[in-house]
């Protein structure tokens, strides 16, 4: 069944955040719309030292999602979106179609903009998982509880490229591999300085 | 007896932590340095590396079910701003070769801060110039609702 249909029930500034993702992205399928406004309030938390968006983040199965783009997306009503409808759930595509109700400030496009460019091109499965490693906190059997995630400086801290690589490679290592170890470090300073300097 | 403390080589120094490293100037460099070296020299004498009042200064946190190995948690150190040590950490229930290790899995630096601020700046700036128009009308390229 395929329907097309016109909706709100977002807040109005994660609708505003939805649509500035729709102008940058052409469209956006469904996991894109209910994840990235997460990582869009992260990064606005840090820089801007307040969320943008309204929304409430839940600990999902499957990642941190915005419960009202969800139910925004999969329920919609009129609006400023244009929701297509396939069968199956990740065909569902978001599209602009109006003006949303208020505008966002240029600060605040600059960093919808940003989570765009960044990880506007991530499979869902990699944005489910960019958001599950932003709050290792969050236990894998809490996952699907709707446990309220971080949005705070160490979920900004955790979006480096340092803690990614380590969170992607972690599940492949084997930290009992002692020839993998280094010596114990004796002189930390000696040893750091060292390391700074390499 | 002091507590071993011993680096991961897979993800130590890793490409991240060099990259990050090529960004900073020489002070930088040394004062990290410092501030990592007093964190290992707390390690090396606390008598738990998560629960010690001495690391409160770091505010560790154990992220339990992360590492699948007998005894080990991941533990997160803190540092002003965005720097993070990360280690594994193997407590009383490990293997007895591993009781009590730390072993340090990466250094976070700067995570692009700087960059990010830059391009948000830079992309702030960018609209604006692109016209109020648009802060004002919205996009002309979004059709008007029936």
């Amino acid at each position: 069944m395929k329907a097309t249909v016109r909706q709100p029930g977002f807040g109005p500034k994660l609708e505003a955040v939805l649509a500035r993702l729709c102008e940058k992205l052409g469209s956006l399928y469904k996991t894109q719309a209910v994840k990235l406004p997460y990582l869009v309030d992260v990064v606005a938390a840090r820089q801007l030292g307040r969320r943008i968006t309204d929304a409430t983040f839940e600990a999902w199965k499957q990642g941190v999602v915005a419960r009202e783009a969800w139910v925004g997306v999969t329920y919609p009503r009129e609006g400023c979106f244009k929701i297509e409808q396939p069968e199956y759930d990740e065909g569902w595509t978001v599209r602009l179609a109006g003006k949303p109700a208020v505008r966002l400030t240029s600060e605040e496009l600059a960093i919808v903009d940003f989570v765009a460019d960044q990880y506007g091109a991530m499979t869902a499965q990699d944005l489910g998982s960019l958001t599950k490693s932003l709050n290792p906190d969050i236990p894998r059997e809490k996952w699907g509880s709707n446990t309220q995630p971080s949005i705070d400086e160490d979920a900004y801290a955790r979006l480096s490229e340092g803690w990614q690589d380590l969170w992607r490679e972690l599940p492949f290592l084997d930290l009992t591999d002692q020839s993998q170890w280094s010596d114990p470090i004796e002189d930390p300073d000696e040893y750091f300085r060292a390391a700074f300097r390499a | 007896m002091p507590r071993l403390v011993r680096v991961f080589e897979p993800t130590w120094q890793d490409r991240s932590f060099r990259k990050a490293l090529e960004k900073l100037n020489p002070r930088e460099r040394e004062e990290r340095a410092s501030q990592v070296a007093a964190l290992v020299k707390v390690l090396q004498v606390c008598s738990h590396p998560v629960t010690d009042p001495r690391l409160q200064p770091w505010r560790p946190s154990s992220y339990r079910g992360v590492i699948q190995v007998k005894g080990g948690s991941l533990v997160e150190y803190r540092f002003p701003g965005v720097m993070r040590v990360i280690a594994c950490c193997f407590d009383g229930s490990a293997e007895a070769l591993y009781q009590g290790l730390v072993l340090l899995l990466t250094i976070t630096l700067d995570h692009d801060h700087e960059r990010m601020k830059k391009l948000i700046r830079q992309s702030s700036a960018d609209i604006v110039s692109k016209g109020q128009a648009f802060l004002e009308e919205g996009s002309d390229e979004v059709p008007e609702p029936p």
